[in-house]
């Protein structure tokens, strides 16, 4: 191939590398090279050809409904993945970037109440591990009104007791003052038995106080307490602010 | 990050979507979806199941989001998903040949009737002027070119895709791409020789 002849190709390479069109090729058909070369011009002419070819394939259109379809199935596709990303993320414990606060501050409500729940069912006082101050706060808002109320029924079963025992306090000690007991009779000592008559009935209320009372020590050894004593003093402080804020 | 890309629509919409705009998807995917299309049905022409494969490619960018980084244009980068693609698909509908004509005529004969079948649900009007002689001869010219000289040739003839960039596609250097391009403008030469002198005359 003369140096010529490749001058030529590769001017026609360059037009092809382009924006080639039979047109731009045509252009060439007046280059001086190819009075002299019938090769390059065979060349050429072939390539014009092709050019015209090629450019006869219809062009390929994705239909509307093929494009709809293929959508639709990439959307589910796209859950389905968006749902696989959750479920690891919920995995390692982290949550998702894109939760809105909301949602986040409900997650945190409902996995409080659920903590308290738990706490409360099985007594268990220790914190747990991982709890945020959110939760620790929310847990207290709902451990509130419960506190109050145990509160309110120890002071009440202390002043029942208190009553309760003044009230059969009064009848023994003007029994005992009527009582004889026979000592030359042996060991046994033999409490002459009260009159039935003489002792007022106990008042049903009094006994449900008793109950109460034998169960104070449940009472005064709140769970709540020791819980809040086992917390970190940060998470203290924080119960501390949300509770003078409630 | 790089930043050379970051004009370029689809990266924007690309990086848009993996910040957590999911509409952007939607889009890149009404944008794209016909090019990828148009390069599968030239690079697999009359092949069945183009629909599901404009799916995988897509679905390959859903898996790719997290590790996306623009250091192509978008397209360039979706062209790569769509070759690996296809070349793999080549290989399989290979596979699946040898394994038809292992099973006799009459399963081969159904089975191509299934794939009419299939690729009628997909065909467009362009699909149906393919009775044209020239235009059967042509693209059965261009699937017979090896798998890099027919994305190459595609790439650059249809797409108007610099060299640099189709290297990009198909893992190869531009003067590589440059050479693939005139080895496929040759065998389409001399394939169609007796169409060029009828185009000629």
């Amino acid at each position: 191939m003369s140096p010529t002849c490749r001058a030529f190709r590769l001017l026609l390479e360059r037009r092809l590398a382009g924006r080639a069109t039979r047109e731009r090729l045509s252009d060439l058909a007046w280059h001086e090279h190819l009075f002299a070369c019938l090769d390059c011009r065979a060349l050429l002419e072939d390539e014009e050809a092709l050019e015209s070819l090629l450019a006869s394939l219809p062009e390929p259109r994705l239909a509307p409904v093929v494009r709809q379809r293929v959508l639709a199935r990439l959307r589910f596709a796209r859950e389905e993945e968006w749902l696989d990303r959750m479920l690891d993320r919920a995995v390692s414990d982290a949550p998702p970037a894109n939760l809105a606060c909301g949602v986040l501050a409900g997650l945190a409500w409902r996995r409080a109440e659920e903590r308290l729940d738990h706490l409360l069912d099985r007594d268990q006082v220790e914190v747990p591990a991982g709890l945020s101050a959110r939760t620790l706060a929310a847990l207290s808002l709902a451990r509130r009104p419960r506190r109050v109320a145990a509160r309110f029924v120890a002071f009440a079963a202390a002043a029942a007791a208190l009553a309760a025992i003044a009230w059969i306090a009064w009848p023994r000690r003007a029994e005992t003052g009527r009582a004889t007991v026979d000592l030359a009779q042996g060991s046994e000592a033999v409490v002459r038995p009260v009159a039935p008559s003489a002792v007022a009935p106990v008042d049903e209320d009094v006994l449900a106080a008793f109950d109460v009372l034998e169960n104070w020590d449940v009472l005064v050894s709140d769970d709540v307490e020791t819980l809040l004593g086992t917390l970190p003093a940060d998470d203290a402080a924080t119960l501390d602010g949300f509770e003078e804020e409630g | 990050m790089d930043t050379t890309y970051l004009d370029d629509p689809g990266v924007r919409l690309m990086l848009a979507w993996r910040a957590g705009d999911e509409t952007a998807f939607d889009r890149l995917v009404e944008t794209y979806s016909g090019q990828v299309w148009a390069l599968l049905t030239r690079f697999l022409p009359g092949q069945a199941g183009r629909e599901d494969l404009v799916q995988e490619v897509f679905l390959r960018v859903i898996r790719a989001r997290d590790r996306y980084e623009p250091t192509a244009r978008f397209s360039t980068w979706l062209y790569r998903i769509v070759f690996n693609l296809a070349v793999n698909e080549t290989q399989r509908a290979g596979a699946r040949e040898v394994g038809t004509q292992g099973l006799g005529s009459q399963a081969a004969e159904l089975g191509d009737g299934l794939s009419r079948m299939a690729d009628d649900r997909v065909l467009d009007p362009s699909d149906r002027l393919e009775h044209d002689d020239a235009v059967v001869a042509v693209r059965a010219a261009i699937q017979e070119l090896p798998e890099q000289q027919r994305m190459a040739l595609i790439l650059a003839k249809f797409d108007e895709m610099p060299y640099a960039d189709i290297a990009v596609v198909l893992g190869s250097s531009e003067k590589a791409v440059k050479s693939l391009v005139h080895r496929a403008r040759e065998n389409l030469r001399e394939r169609l020789a007796p169409f060029l002198k009828g185009e000629l005359a």
